[in-house]
């Protein structure tokens, strides 16, 4: 317990320090990715926003964009991210760490990142939100906020994407067509929830989802991901190894 | 932990890659000496050790470290075990500090007074980011860690390479000092010669991923002669007597790996002692051409 608390502290240690040495870089181009996509956005709602046929093609804009939004933050985050993710190193394999501590460090560390980038990335996502012109419904909030989770989850997966493919370029393009791929199903589930949503402006992502979703479909999901997670993690700490 | 006589034992050690093979090596160091891994670039002292430290796997043969199972018994040996790397393998942003309280968790015998003392002694900033040591420091920072949880054997790969005289000294001492009680092992890599004739106790030597020569570094020295001969004597020198010899402008230079012949057999003949240099040099050198220039 002692060794996965120890390379726990080491991951933690390693992320914020260059969370901290690089976040003046990170905060200004992830906002000017954002600013980029609103005003684009906020401006053809403006010219379209007149009659009913303009509205509907308003909200296809607004999806563009947030397709957009996610490409570009993807790409931001992921330069970041990568560097942030603390990688095995000689020490580690000639630590008397055994292969199942070091994946369930690896595993616990990505779950306590996740656990402080998901209110963060909400909390951003809500201020973003606010921003937005008037009438827009509550899919939209609901849509960027996933969007943004899922960049946060894809950041943490991302250090262990570029373990596999031991290149910078690689984790890069597989993010980017992961996180559009994974907007265009969110906002697509988000938009069905619209209909049932319509009347309940106001209410954030996690009031929509009601709480049998949460306990039939994420509770499983999420166990099944955290232990392929853990197999995943450990073949991949054996592969690295080997080439160490 | 067991008792046992070698630190390290090695038995027909085998590892394939492409263009390369770690080839049946076995050797043994015993228990409180030191050995000197000697080779060229891409000779396999690296693989050699990563295979003793279970980084990489191998094809076949067998690692005894410490008396045990390097593979059965990996967690145990290993913190036994100390290795320091050619390149530091902590992270850049991470402080001495930092590596205190992640290596007092990861090792049982984790002495965080002892790793302050170190980094006193060797002029260490405890808050300093790795990242801006210097390589002397990164070395010394390497050593510290090494020696704070009182590791019985310390591998180490090319740890003095690229370092001033004056540094590569003063570690030197420290793994003298290191070495005193006589429980205490190290087994270093290292194509600077120089260090392990003033340091090591036996030597092991490699090239191309086999064996050439394992024994104590004296014996080693004391068997083999270096004969300053002209090219006349070198004709009159069977092949079967010598490793090989250097054409110069002015002569040949022959190892013979037995002295006491030569002396007896070539008495006109200037007979001087080799280097570890020239022994490695003329063995690497016999695998192309009996004689080279």
């Amino acid at each position: 317990m002692n060794r996965i608390r120890s390379l726990i502290l080491k991951d933690l240690f390693i992320i914020s320090k260059q969370l901290k040495n690089n976040l003046v870089f990170w905060a200004i181009f992830s906002a000017l990715g954002f600013l980029i996509s609103l005003s684009i956005v906020k401006g053809n709602l403006a010219v379209l926003y007149q009659t009913e046929e303009a509205l509907r093609d308003a909200e296809l804009l607004v999806v563009t964009m947030e397709f957009a939004s996610a490409a570009i933050l993807s790409v931001l985050f992921v330069h970041p991210a990568y560097e942030y993710s603390p990688k095995w190193t000689a020490f580690e394999f000639a630590s008397p760490v055994s292969a199942h501590e070091h994946t369930v460090a690896k595993l616990l560390s990505s779950v306590l990142i996740l656990a402080v980038s998901l209110p963060v990335s909400v909390i951003y996502a809500r201020l973003v939100t606010s921003l937005w012109p008037v009438g827009l419904s509550i899919s939209h909030t609901a849509g960027i906020t996933c969007i943004v989770c899922l960049i946060s989850a894809l950041n943490t997966l991302c250090g262990i994407v570029s373990e596999f493919f031991r290149s910078r370029q690689a984790p890069m393009i597989f993010i980017t067509v992961v996180s559009i791929c994974g907007s265009l199903a969110l906002i697509s589930c988000m938009w069905m929830f619209e209909e049932v949503t319509e009347e309940t402006s106001g209410i954030d992502l996690l009031r929509i989802l009601p709480l049998d979703i949460l306990y039939k479909i994420l509770l499983p999901a999420s166990v099944t991901l955290i232990i392929a997670g853990y197999f995943i993690i450990k073949k991949l700490y054996a592969r690295r190894k080997n080439k160490c | 932990m067991t008792d046992y006589e070698n630190a390290v034992e090695i038995n027909g050690l085998t590892k394939k890659y492409d263009g390369f093979t770690l080839d049946n090596i076995s050797f043994s160091l015993p228990k409180g000496s030191i050995m000197g891994f000697v080779g060229q670039n891409g000779s396999g002292k690296t693989t050699t050790i990563r295979a003793m430290l279970n980084i990489i796997s191998r094809d076949s043969g067998s690692i005894k470290l410490l008396g045990l199972d390097n593979l059965k018994n990996e967690i145990e040996v290993k913190e036994q075990c100390a290795a320091v790397f050619d390149e530091i393998p902590f992270h850049d942003v991470l402080t001495a500090n930092n590596l205190d309280l992640i290596l007092s968790g990861i090792y049982t015998q984790w002495d965080r007074e002892r790793f302050h003392e170190y980094l006193e002694r060797f002029r260490l900033p405890a808050k300093k980011k790795i990242g801006k040591f210097s390589k002397g420091m990164k070395m010394k920072l390497q050593i510290a860690a090494a020696l704070s949880h009182d590791a019985k054997l310390l591998i180490m790969d090319e740890a003095t390479t690229g370092l001033d005289p004056v540094v590569r000294n003063e570690i030197l001492d420290i793994f003298l000092e290191y070495m005193a009680d006589g429980e205490r092992t190290i087994f270093m890599s290292s194509h600077i010669t120089t260090d392990l004739e003033k340091a090591a106790d036996s030597v092991t030597f490699i090239d191309n991923g086999r064996l050439l020569l394992t024994g104590y570094k004296d014996d080693i020295l004391d068997s083999h002669a270096m004969l300053r001969c002209t090219k006349k004597d070198l004709d009159e020198i069977p092949e079967s007597d010598y490793i090989s010899a250097r054409i110069t402008d002015f002569g040949a230079d022959v190892l013979t790996a037995d002295r006491s012949a030569a002396e007896k057999k070539y008495t006109g003949i200037l007979t001087e002692k080799p280097t570890l240099e020239d022994i490695l040099l003329w063995y690497v050198r016999s695998k192309t051409a009996k004689r080279w220039s």
